[in-house]
């Protein structure tokens, strides 16, 4: 019984305790932190439209320009450019020996 | 200087505005966060990023409500976050109590060092165990309590600020009183 009384005290005494919290003043220098701050805030780049368009993005985006230009580069190398078009031009009627043979007849 | 010109000159990000807007709310602001992190340090800063976040989205503010109301609003939310990330990183030592989902007050894990610069040395005790049984209540109770008996404002600026009707602050007050009663009871009774 006694103890149920001592801890209903302490409950109390914790409650009451809140009432001698007495408010403080920030630091002296806290207003001049803040302005500082404010300022940094202020000189920072500001944020464009183009703000998206990050550094590590412009790179991948040059190196897969690259790459696909010497792929392309290297396909037209190897392919057999100048007979695919000789049969495409035979094919419709275009290739030299063949408008050559017209004129003669 | 009108409210309207002083809120165009924040936009603006005038420094005498900035300047006009500490001195009137530095210690204010610094006492609420007190309120929540009885930690000097700790409350410095989150004061510090009150004012910066106040700078960086001032023309978010619609002006429907006080300015006062919306410094209050960011400051809560910005002592929350802070508890929230710093409870988080502890809460692997946290234990379950019995009786339900309450943790109990434990000294060990509490999420800051107390060091309250406004408290008296003899009633350190029972500041450092309410504050801890603080730390167990949900956040909206937590907020309703803190504001009111801690930082000492009034049920309809609370409502204000936390955009609640007043009944509403009134029950989370009830709830929150009724939850540290019994949280403070079983300490007492563990302890003895």
């Amino acid at each position: 019984m006694d103890k149920d009384k001592e801890i209903l005290q302490n409950v109390d005494k914790a409650f009451q305790s809140i009432d001698s919290i007495e408010s403080v003043d920030a630091s002296p220098f806290f207003k001049d932190k803040v302005m500082q701050q404010i300022a940094n805030a202020k000189s920072e780049v500001p944020r464009t439209a183009w703000n998206w368009f990050s550094p590590q993005l412009q790179l991948t985006l040059l190196v897969a320009v690259i790459v696909l230009n010497v792929i392309a580069y290297i396909q037209m190398n190897t392919s057999n450019y100048n007979e695919e078009i000789d049969s495409i031009a035979q094919m419709y009627g275009l290739s030299e020996s063949e408008n050559n043979e017209i004129q003669f007849n | 200087m009108s409210r309207e010109d002083f809120i165009k000159d924040l936009r603006e990000g005038a420094p005498s505005a900035y300047s006009k807007l500490l001195d009137d709310f530095q210690h204010k602001v610094f006492n609420t966060c007190l309120s929540f992190i009885p930690n000097k340090e700790d409350a410095e800063d989150v004061a510090q990023e009150v004012f910066v976040e106040v700078y960086n989205s001032i023309n978010k503010f619609k002006g429907d409500s006080k300015l006062s109301t919306w410094i209050y609003k960011i400051t809560t939310n910005k002592c929350l976050e802070l508890i929230r990330k710093r409870n988080a990183k502890k809460r692997f030592a946290f234990l379950q109590s019995i009786t339900g989902n309450q943790t109990p007050i434990d000294k060990t894990n509490y999420f800051t060092e107390f060091n309250h610069p406004g408290i008296q040395l003899e009633q350190k005790q029972e500041n450092e165990i309410i504050f801890k049984a603080i730390n167990c209540l949900p956040d909206a109770q937590r907020i309703v309590f803190t504001l009111h008996k801690i930082d000492g404002k009034s049920y309809k600026e609370i409502s204000e600020i936390v955009g609640k009707s007043l009944s509403s602050v009134e029950s989370l007050m009830f709830r929150a009183k009724k939850n540290l009663q019994k949280l403070l009871e079983d300490y007492y009774k563990n302890k003895g």
